[in-house]
């Protein structure tokens, strides 16, 4: 009986869970080289539907981690890393931050997110708040917002970043190449703009503006530039 | 192509043990590897498969015939969901044979090029590893001794991965 040939290969090992390919890397080495593979892990994410979501391929790290975030109250998470190949650890407890943030200010977390730094090979965890004040009721805007960072096994606690997004964002990032991004709601003070995306660059720790393609508008002025 | 002809043409495949299957041109269709060879007009009568067995090619056939009965998908919006599920029934079975012949004929079918057929044999393999452990795929597929890591690469593999093994 001949051996199978390496795409078909492929193609059955796409079809298993990711802890099926945890084990089986050491079936042999073209296993090991199949499973390690950079096209493998689209070609497998194509197909794993029933992973945990969110699910992150790093191509740099070449494993496949799955998340859930279990648990946020009071700025304690818990996260779980149920699939993790490279967090050894079940679950990851973050460090508390009510002390960090205390003050007169009315805080709310808004948005959370998580994703590899391929710089520096660790996980962190960004979280966004809005500090209000008390007394008057303002219009939210980007200095009233607050970034904090936590690098996963290396940090004691949070630290707050200077960088903030450009206005308030909210919900899970979604993490891909090195970036997490939220689909963000029309900026407030201008209503009619258009739906845009925040990046957070994990390396540099930096927030984007990514808008979308501009839609044709209606010519107000006939292009008389063109006429000869 | 039409559907019901009823002197349509017939294909004649030979296996590699000399033995011929004569066969409706619209069965042998579900081969792209055919259908592409009948319309560069390159087909003689008698297709020669000279790397395919008569008992993996049977089992093709079969599996061909009874796609080619079937209504397609993309022809028709609405088939009706029995046709469907008696399709399923048939693979459910069809895939039930032993590991050499359901190699035999994933790689047949990656000769022919039968992209349904591919898809199915690849599923019931991976479902047939699901649980098992590394010793056991080796038996199983049959792995090379030659492309076998060394003990100090299988221990560290394992101890990378030691969660997947509980």
């Amino acid at each position: 009986m001949a051996e199978l040939a390496s795409d078909t290969i492929f193609d059955i090992l796409s079809r298993l869970p990711v802890k099926c390919l945890a084990r089986f890397s050491c079936v042999s080495k073209p296993w090991c080289a199949y499973i390690d593979d950079d096209y493998f892990g689209i070609l497998h994410g194509k197909r794993a539907v029933e992973e945990l979501t969110p699910v992150m391929y790093d191509s740099n790290l070449s494993r496949i981690i799955g998340f859930d975030i279990i648990k946020s109250e009071e700025g304690n998470f818990t996260m779980e890393a149920k699939k993790g190949m490279s967090l050894k650890k079940e679950f990851y407890e973050l460090p508390p931050m009510q002390r960090l943030l205390g003050g007169p200010y009315y805080l709310s977390e808004d948005s959370r997110g998580l994703g590899f730094d391929v710089s520096t090979n660790t996980f962190k965890m960004v979280c966004i708040f809005s500090r209000r004040e008390f007394s008057e009721i303002s219009e939210t805007i980007s200095k009233d917002l607050c970034t904090m960072v936590h690098v996963l096994g290396i940090d004691h606690s949070w630290r707050e970043i200077p960088k903030v997004p450009p206005y308030p964002i909210y919900g899970d990032g979604i993490f891909s190449h090195g970036c997490l991004y939220w689909l963000a709601p029309y900026r407030e003070p201008k209503p009619k703009s258009r739906e845009e995306l925040i990046c957070f660059d994990l390396r540099n720790e930096e927030f984007k503006t990514i808008c979308p393609p501009k839609k044709p508008e209606e010519p107000a002025f006939g292009g008389s530039q063109y006429r000869g | 192509m039409s559907t019901s002809s009823s002197s349509s043409k017939k294909i004649v495949l030979k296996s590699a043990d000399n033995e011929t299957f004569e066969i409706d041109e619209i069965v042998a269709l579900e081969s792209q590897a055919i259908k592409n060879m009948i319309e560069d007009e390159c087909a003689d009568n008698v297709i020669p498969l000279g790397n395919i067995d008569s008992k993996t090619l049977s089992k093709i056939i079969e599996y061909c015939k009874k796609h080619a009965e079937s209504p397609k998908k993309d022809d028709n919006a609405d088939i009706d969901e029995k046709a469907v599920e008696d399709l399923k029934s048939f693979d459910a079975e069809f895939a039930k044979v032993d590991m050499p012949l359901i190699q035999d004929i994933l790689m047949a079918a990656n000769f022919l090029n039968i992209d349904n057929l591919i898809g199915l044999m690849c599923r019931t393999i991976a479902d047939r590893i699901k649980g098992k452990t590394p010793e056991e795929i080796r038996k199983i597929l049959n792995i090379n001794k030659n492309d076998l890591l060394s003990p100090e690469q299988e221990a560290k593999a394992r101890e990378e991965n030691s969660w997947a093994f509980d």
